[in-house]
């Protein structure tokens, strides 16, 4: 087993518990993380290997030792701001077609999900912008982008985009912009002063409204194939069809033996439903930069 | 990196036509005019000076000519309709040309001036609201304009191209599926992964590009595998040499290197001298076959992602009866597949084994609005499909410490 394979001291980790417990975690000799599973010493965790169960010290509970991917920081990281989840960031993703090499620019940071995801589809080669004109959650957001080791690769600054744009240094050098800002349309200006002819801006907001008004605002300023897309995680869960309920417990003698025979017919059977989801998170909009010999 | 203005010779093009079909073209050294549905050929030298994202209109004189994008949407600072349709007869009776002048127009007008006549001989055009004209008259030019838009072909658009044409084809995967497979798979550069890719080879190419030559892919495939999306991407060639293909028949066999697949070629016919050339390549072929295969037998992998169709559910068992063994603890094992019942019979066994954590099985739900000033809605398709398909995912793990019942698990 490679070293790779194993967790290091000053790596960031994920240590999973439930579905909605998942902890993200630099681990460091001395240290102990604790939470409703127990205490778990980093001692006992560095050396060990992803996808390995690490025990607490009592009470013999385990959390599950996880390479920290996008996806599990979002899970795990501390909501500064509304956050951005799953399917609007992969679908995001691909909108702008992030992939290594690409320069993307993103305002604002809020909270760092989508960073950290875009961050990490850019590497090698390419790099993330990305711009937080609130002063204290910019330098918590710098924080943890060190934290998560993508320092080289997302550059974080603290700026007003809207007002100021995004800097001199990234003019016409960008291949993609995503903006989650309350007013998008006020900044589609400075994105024209960055953003490459055939490239994609993709701007996320809640409301129709800010939509509509941003919509207008890229048609006429030499955008086309402006698109506005929703897009919603559906969850489903899974039951044994055996499994008791606690009510069928409760029933005559004869009445459970009638029901053993009908489980052992559905010996092997799932039964899906449908679990709770967001019913509105943002809606996505999309819009491609005019060739260069169009205004 | 790469970002070209221009589609150049060798490289490849997404065409939209102004009914909103796409096709993709590659401009090969064999490749003359470009045929886009019924529209006359486009002239390669027109497309290879055309950059991506413009559009190419077929005037009256019909030649293909650049046609600048129009921002010309109707102004919103008097919405307020005063017109209606209480006076308006659906009788047909209201467009005074025949099919057959429209027919005539259109040998010696442009698009566009054949849109104009048929609203200045519609007798209720005049009528219309400012948003039933502008409706009227998008309607009409997607019939009569004959034009092209250029558009890059990144792996959304060639998804969407080939979900448009056949959905069978890329197995019912959309754009927005195709990406939510990647990331719930962490796929990355420098990372290993095993696929099954039954979708045009556009996941596969889609990995590629992620990995930038930096890690692998090793392609599961038993008889042959769809290469088109692969080759569509227009990948580099450091792309496209992380990818490597593995037989099913060699990782389920007990003796791999007897399997025909890896067995080295036999020597015979290279006595021949014809065929000695042949027999040097097939020589190469087996040598590199077997590198591939102990570079995967090596080390596990870091994820393992399987796409398959309708038609491909046994064989999508098959490779994830032989590869889960191969994925390593803290590995990513993701499926997408159209039915549910597999997929949660998975996620139950999975959930109950003990091997495996965060499984998930979820859909995504995702449509397009139309949006327009004052008239922004959801588009109205019959027949939409907004879920389509699962996703089935989750992070396998080391199972084979002393183990308490799951029960005691604390539930949230």
């Amino acid at each position: 087993m490679t070293s790779e394979e194993c967790a290091r001291e000053g790596d960031f980790v994920i240590l999973w518990g439930s579905y909605t417990q998942i902890f993200g975690v630099v681990l460091k000799h001395g240290e102990i993380t604790n939470n409703r599973f127990g205490n778990f010493h980093h001692d006992e965790i560095i050396g060990r290997s992803y996808g390995s169960k690490v025990r607490s010290r009592k009470g013999g509970l385990w959390l599950a030792l996880l390479r920290a991917s996008p996806e599990f920081v979002t899970h795990s990281l501390t909501h500064r701001t509304q956050i951005v989840y799953h399917a609007d960031i992969s679908m995001l993703r691909c909108l702008l077609d992030a992939r290594p090499g690409r320069v993307i620019c993103e305002a604002g940071t809020g909270s760092g999900s989508v960073s950290a995801s875009l961050g990490r589809a850019l590497r090698p080669g390419g790099r993330l912008h990305t711009f937080e004109f609130h002063e204290e959650r910019q330098r918590q957001a710098q924080a943890d982008f060190e934290k998560y080791g993508l320092l080289d690769v997302v550059t974080s600054r603290h700026r007003d985009v809207c007002n100021n744009g995004f800097g001199e240094d990234l003019r016409g050098a960008v291949h993609g912009v995503f903006l989650d800002l309350p007013a998008p349309w006020a900044a589609v200006g400075h994105v024209s002063e960055v953003l490459v002819p055939g490239g994609k801006v993709v701007t996320f907001s809640p409301c129709v409204e800010q939509v509509d008004k941003t919509a207008t605002e890229l048609r006429r300023s030499g955008y086309f194939d402006v698109r506005m897309l929703e897009t919603l995680a559906v969850n489903w869960g899974v039951r044994d069809a055996e499994a008791k309920s606690k009510k069928r417990r409760l029933g005559s003698k004869e009445a459970e033996e009638k029901e053993e025979d009908a489980d052992a017919a559905r010996r092997g059977e799932w039964l899906s439903y449908q679990m709770p989801m967001r019913s509105h998170t943002g809606y996505l909009l999309v819009a491609t930069r005019c060739p260069a010999d169009e205004p | 990196m790469a970002f070209p203005a221009f589609p150049a010779r060798g490289a490849h093009v997404v065409l939209r036509d102004s009914e909103g079909a796409q096709k993709v073209f590659f401009l090969g050294a064999n490749c003359q005019d470009l045929r886009m549905g019924k529209y006359p050929a486009i002239p390669l030298d027109t497309v290879l000076a055309t950059p991506y994202g413009a559009i190419l209109r077929r005037e009256a004189n019909g030649k293909w000519q650049r046609h600048r994008h129009s921002s010309g949407e109707a102004d919103t600072a008097d919405a307020e309709v005063q017109e209606n349709n209480q006076h308006l007869a659906q009788d047909n009776s209201a467009q005074s040309l025949t099919p057959s002048d429209v027919r005539d127009l259109k040998k010696t007008c442009s698009g566009d001036a054949v849109v104009e006549a048929l609203a200045s001989n519609s007798a209720t055009f005049a009528s219309k609201t400012k948003f039933a004209k502008e409706k009227y008259l998008k309607k009409k030019a997607q019939k009569h304009v004959q034009q092209v838009t250029f558009l890059r072909p990144s792996a959304m658009e060639l998804c969407e191209t080939y979900y448009k044409a056949s959905r069978s084809k890329v197995c019912g995967l959309r754009y927005d599926y195709l990406s939510s497979i990647l990331c719930q798979a962490d796929v990355r550069s420098g990372g290993r992964y095993l696929v099954l890719d039954c979708a045009a080879g556009l996941v596969t190419g889609a990995m590629a590009q992620q990995l930038a030559g930096v890690g692998q892919v090793f392609r599961v495939f038993k008889g042959g595998f769809p290469e088109k999306g692969f080759f569509e991407l227009d990948l580099s060639e450091a792309e496209k040499a992380a990818v490597r293909p593995i037989a099913v028949e060699a990782l389920s066999s007990h003796e791999p290197f007897s399997t025909e697949w890896l067995r080295p070629a036999s020597n015979a016919e290279a006595e021949e001298p014809v065929a000695a050339g042949r027999a040097e390549a097939r020589a190469t072929r087996a040598r590199q076959r077997k590198a591939d295969f102990e570079s995967l037998e090596a080390q596990p992998v870091h994820g393992l992602l399987i796409v398959a169709g309708e038609d491909e559910l046994d064989l999508a068992m098959e490779v994830l009866e032989v590869c889960l063994p191969r994925l390593s603890p803290g590995g990513r094992a993701v499926l997408f597949g159209q039915h549910m019942q597999p997929m949660a019979a998975l996620q139950g066994q999975w959930r109950a084994s003990g091997g495996f954590v965060d499984v998930r099985l979820m859909q995504l739900f995702t449509r397009e609005f139309q949006v327009l000033p004052a008239r922004t809605h959801p588009f109205m398709v019959s027949e939409s499909q907004l879920c389509e398909g699962f996703i089935l995912c989750a992070s396998k793990v080391d199972n084979t410490g002393p183990e308490e019942p799951p029960a005691k698990r604390v539930c949230s």
